[in-house]
């Protein structure tokens, strides 16, 4: 699974990570206003939300060894 | 019976655009135009100027110049199309190529190199050049400027009808999981097509869309044409752009492809940038024990390429009139982690391997992109194949780098304004029925009320295991199209087993359940067409069946039963015929 990594020291809460996440990887906590990758299993590894980022707190990591369907089947 | 405000919010709007895509974002500010005293609220999934496909591909547009639209029109026809594109709809998007630009270009994207877009084909007069990718958002500041209404994080599930007429539509917020009622006097499905969620940056189309419209009782065309399968790197998962034209096997044998295919599928097939072909060769190369497959990089053309250097990183800056900010930026951050964590050796020979990725688009409209409900409008890629303007292709029109977005534009741009003077002429909109409310209701939440049971990501895994296969979906052949017809029937009777606990998880089941339905479609469709055509090639079927006038497939829902029958395509009303 994809690590979503947040600097905390860095990141001004702006939501553009939850904003520019097109498969819904993020949430906002109510009480902090604080995102943060509630589903990473989802994530696709596009990096929109790092380039998104307007101070560098955000980073993906991708996980290379995910499952990937096999495309020749076994017959 | 209880009043529609009982089951959840309830929003009005004339026109209920599906999905903010880039299609979805061309009919919201072109209905929007045609008739401004209309309220257009469009919804997604995602957050506006994020959402769909558009911004996270190539950026490649091609386009046909004035002047050589009728040799496009035969080429496509005799090549690509096969013969089962609607050749007056193909002629009439030929002769719109350049007016869907100038329009498109109106909203403030910024396209690169327009003025010296290049031959993209040896064959065919298309012209090619790109836009930057952050293009979604200047085109929701303008649709916001022109009045359009938007709503994020909304999942669309199903229509609300009255007869043979859309009412309406119900969904739920993803964050909230809030139940919400949309009254609407029409309805754009710009929603996408199905992707499987397999291949990562198409992971936004998953189908809803074209499961909505059949539940609803839409006709669906052209379903056995989702088979749109590239090249990606084994070891990063991305697409290995221009690999298909520098691929070695295991024993450093140049594949010259196509070389052991049936003698007919070559004339089948033209010279268009992408053929089905790629793929069963490299399958035939794995199956004799030629594999694994290689990309010799040092051999592959495209990064240099002025499309190309906006991509891959390796060469460096583009050319200024091509140079993209957004696009390098955002390729650049993922090919350098691809390069460092990604790539095991720095070898120039990288494995590759067919990449699943479908392209199923199959609902069926007419010349004014209307289904066969009334009111009930789609527009991009979700009907990119049942419109059936490009014939025998997946959707986006499948081989043509660069055809998906001005293809979704035009879309949109006709779809529209189509809604907006259905709306307007509309006498006696329809009720929402508070029965079928209810039914469609205790339906979309059900897996919530589960205690126990599969997930969708265990039932999407299945699925995808049952479609990437080459010769499932890519090298077609009776025996296999059955047994994989039987596996996903055998997951549409887990679907009642489902279970989410929130909006997101419960979006996830309704996700699911569309990629079975999809996956049916696909070979109920695909057992139905005996003969090789386009995309759809048969190993037992091996040449194009030209004895009798080719035939459209079609699906019904009938009772909850899919039906499959065929169309004759009226050949004898059309320009080109075989031969
Ligand atoms: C990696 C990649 C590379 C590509 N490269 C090119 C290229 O170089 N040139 C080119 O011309 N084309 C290219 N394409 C194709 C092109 O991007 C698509 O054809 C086009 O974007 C389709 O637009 P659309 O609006 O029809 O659908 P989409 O972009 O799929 O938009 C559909 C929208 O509907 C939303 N949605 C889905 N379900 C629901 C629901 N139930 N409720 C509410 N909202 C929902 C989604 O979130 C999404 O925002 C590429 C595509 C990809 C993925
Ligand atoms: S985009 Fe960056 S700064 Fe803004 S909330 Fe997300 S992590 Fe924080
Ligand atoms: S990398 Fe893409 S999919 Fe993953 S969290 Fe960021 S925006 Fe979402």
């Amino acid at each position: 699974m994809n690590l979503i990594k947040i600097d905390s020291t860095l990141c001004t809460k702006c939501g553009m990570c939850f904003k520019s996440c097109w498969n819904d990887v993020f949430r906002v906590d109510k009480a902090t206003r604080q995102p943060y990758a509630a589903y990473p299993e989802d994530c696709v590894e596009c990096n929109y939300c790092e380039v998104s980022c307007p101070v560098g707190a955000l980073t993906v990591i991708i996980d290379y060894a995910k499952p990937m369907a096999s495309c020749y089947g076994n017959k | 019976m209880n009043s529609i405000e009982h089951f959840g919010k309830v929003i009005s709007t004339d026109i209920l655009i599906v999905g903010h895509g880039i299609s979805g974002l061309s009919a919201a500010i072109t209905a929007k135009e045609k008739n401004p005293a209309l309220k257009v609220l469009a919804v997604d999934k995602a957050c506006v100027g994020f959402g769909g496909k558009a911004n996270k591909g190539g950026g490649h547009i091609s386009y046909i110049p004035e002047g050589a639209e009728e040799t496009y029109v035969e080429y496509h026809t005799r090549n690509l199309g096969d013969y089962l594109n609607n050749q007056d709809r193909l002629r009439r998007y030929a002769h719109s190529t350049v007016k869907t630009l100038d329009k498109w270009e109106s909203w403030g994207v910024s396209f690169r190199a327009r003025d010296d877009a290049f031959q993209a084909h040896p064959i065919i007069p298309w012209k090619m050049f790109v836009v930057d990718l952050d293009m979604l958002i200047p085109m929701a500041k303008h649709a916001r400027q022109a009045g359009v209404e938007f709503m994020e994080k909304v999942a669309i599930v199903d229509l609300l009808t009255d007869g043979d007429q859309v009412c309406g539509a119900i969904g739920f917020d993803l964050v909230t999981a809030e139940i919400l009622v949309f009254k609407a006097k029409a309805v754009v499905l710009a929603n996408g097509n199905q992707n499987w969620r397999v291949m990562r940056m198409w992971s936004s189309s998953r189908g809803e869309g074209i499961a909505t419209a059949w539940r609803a009782g839409a006709r669906m065309r052209g379903a056995e044409f989702g088979s749109f399968v590239n090249m990606i790197s084994v070891e990063h998962f991305q697409v290995s752009y221009g690999s298909e034209n520098a691929m070695f096997n295991a024993k450093g044998e140049f594949m010259d492809d196509r070389a052991d295919l049936d003698g007919n599928l070559k004339d089948t097939f033209g010279g268009a940038d992408l053929g089905g072909t790629q793929s069963i060769s490299m399958y035939k190369q794995v199956a004799a024990g030629n594999g694994p497959i290689f990309e010799d990089t040092e051999k592959n053309d495209y990064p240099s390429t002025p499309q190309g250097m906006n991509i891959v990183p390796e060469v460096g800056r583009a050319a200024d009139n091509w140079f993209r900010p957004f696009a390098h930026k955002w390729w650049h951050l993922l090919w350098e982690k691809n390069k460092m964590g990604g790539y095991k050796t720095s070898s120039k020979m990288k494995e590759v391997a067919p990449g699943f990725i479908g392209e199923f688009g199959p609902v069926n409209v007419d010349d004014n992109w209307m289904t066969n409900i009334k009111g009930l409008f789609a527009s991009g890629d979700i009907c990119a194949g049942g419109i059936q303007i490009f014939g025998a292709v997946p959707a986006p029109p499948g081989r043509n780098r660069g055809s998906g977005l001005i293809a979704a534009v035009y879309h949109g741009i006709h779809a529209g304004p189509a809604a907006a003077d259905y709306v307007t002429g509309l006498e006696k909109p329809g009720q929402i029925d508070p029965v079928q409310l209810q039914a469609l209701q205790e339906d979309m939440l059900v897996p919530l009320y589960r205690s126990q049971g599969v997930t969708a990501a265990e039932l999407t895994w299945k699925i995808q295991c049952i479609m990437t296969p080459v010769p499932n979906s890519a090298l077609k052949r009776e025996d296999r199209l059955k047994a994989a017809l039987a596996e996903t029937l055998a997951l549409k009777a887990e679907l009642p087993k489902l279970v989410a606990s929130d909006g997101h998880s419960l979006s996830a089941c309704i996700e699911t359940k569309a990629m079975v339905l999809c996956a049916e479609m696909f070979f109920r469709a695909s057992l139905e067409r005996k003969e090789t055509r386009g995309w759809h090639i048969r190993e037992d079927f091996p040449s194009r069946d030209d004895s009798a006038n080719p035939y459209w497939v079609d699906l019904e829902n009938v009772g909850g039963e899919m039906a499959v029958s065929r169309t004759e395509v009226p050949l004898n009303h059309y320009v080109y015929q075989p031969g």
